[in-house]
């Protein structure tokens, strides 16, 4: 049964490996041409787990930005991640030990695959599976880094793919249209008017607010 | 490049990264049962998953301001391949066959047909 789980699980999670191998090299290869040591694409990619956050360290690093500056930078980077918390909070309630882990390693890839399916069991080894591959690409990256032969421009459209197909299973479970509009609009409108590193956190917190509105409507009745 | 400086600034920036995944579990597990976090949590998903592919698919321009077809990676072969994902899923309702089909159309078209 439990393999069962993991087989499941890592089949769920190929998608995502196809994104986080190739990106995390990318990562590597970064890191060590910009003049860094080795160990840190591993080391953040285990500590920092996050890609946009990772490659922004890189720059803040070479410009010597003060500590204070990465804090705050990265937070604000990573402020989506309050509003997948914000949904995840009925599911991991009965996590148990596994609940620090799975919100320390919760990912936009990881949140979309975990809130696409209604099953509850494999969380964890998706969650632990999708941190291993990002982890190592990471490692590829630093080790292999220039060697690799095999042109794999185009394979980060994986992501893309792979957003694209979760948001059509989920809207095929529960036939909710309301949301997708909602996010659609947003983005679009953050798409028009801002510029895109804002993009994700702006929309988010646009649909977040729309959302809100409208269950203080339906709860007044309307 | 001092290694001290790195070590803290990667620890500094896991601690935020860190802060802002637990920040609704520290101060908002009393409400899980809340009625408005499970409406939250049934309507966020479906938006942010859309959001996420606006945003992956942000540099998309098929045409350019003279009406002509776009020949580069963000051009015509990223519709190409996300339309072939979307018909693909569809149809066969295969995640993994969507994303590696639609992931092998667009690494053929722009390293091939560009």
């Amino acid at each position: 049964m439990s393999s069962l789980n993991w087989q499941q699980s890592f089949i769920k999670t190929l998608p995502v490996m196809l994104g986080y191998i190739p990106l995390g090299i990318a990562f590597g290869v970064l890191s060590v041409q910009m003049g860094f040591p080795w160990w840190l694409a591993p080391v953040s990619s285990i500590a920092i787990y996050s890609g946009a956050s990772q490659f922004l360290i890189l720059s803040l690093f070479a410009s010597g930005a003060s500590l204070s500056a990465i804090f705050i930078a990265v937070f604000l980077l990573s402020t989506r991640h309050i509003f997948y918390g914000l949904s995840l909070l009925s599911r991991y309630k009965d996590a148990g030990r596994k609940k620090p882990y799975l919100i320390y390693a919760l990912t936009d890839e990881t949140y979309s695959l975990l809130t696409s399916s209604p099953d509850r069991d494999t969380d964890f080894k998706i969650t632990i599976l999708n941190h291993s591959w990002w982890f190592s690409g990471s490692v590829i990256g630093v080790v292999i880094g220039s060697l690799i032969n095999f042109d794999s421009s185009g394979m980060e459209f994986a992501l893309t793919a792979l957003f694209i197909v979760l948001t059509i299973e989920l809207y095929s479970n529960n036939k909710a249209l309301k949301p997708l509009v909602t996010g659609l609009v947003c983005a679009l409108l953050a798409l028009l008017f801002l510029p895109s590193q804002h993009l994700l956190l702006a929309a988010i917190s646009a649909a977040s607010i729309v959302i809100l509105f409208e269950y203080v409507r339906a709860k007044n009745g309307h | 490049m001092d290694t001290s400086y790195l070590l803290l600034g990667i620890g500094v920036a896991g601690l935020s990264s860190i802060l802002s995944r637990a920040l609704p579990f520290i101060f908002l597990s009393r409400f899980a049962n809340a009625p408005l976090l499970h409406f939250l949590g049934k309507q966020l998903p479906g938006a942010i998953l859309i959001i996420l592919v606006v945003y992956s698919l942000q540099d998309l321009s098929v045409i350019n301001s003279n009406f002509e077809l776009v020949n580069s990676a963000n051009g015509w072969p990223l519709l190409v391949a996300s339309l072939t994902v979307v018909l693909l899923h569809f149809w066969r309702r295969n995640t993994l066959l969507s994303i590696l089909l639609g992931t092998g159309t667009y690494m053929f078209l722009i390293q091939y047909c560009l």
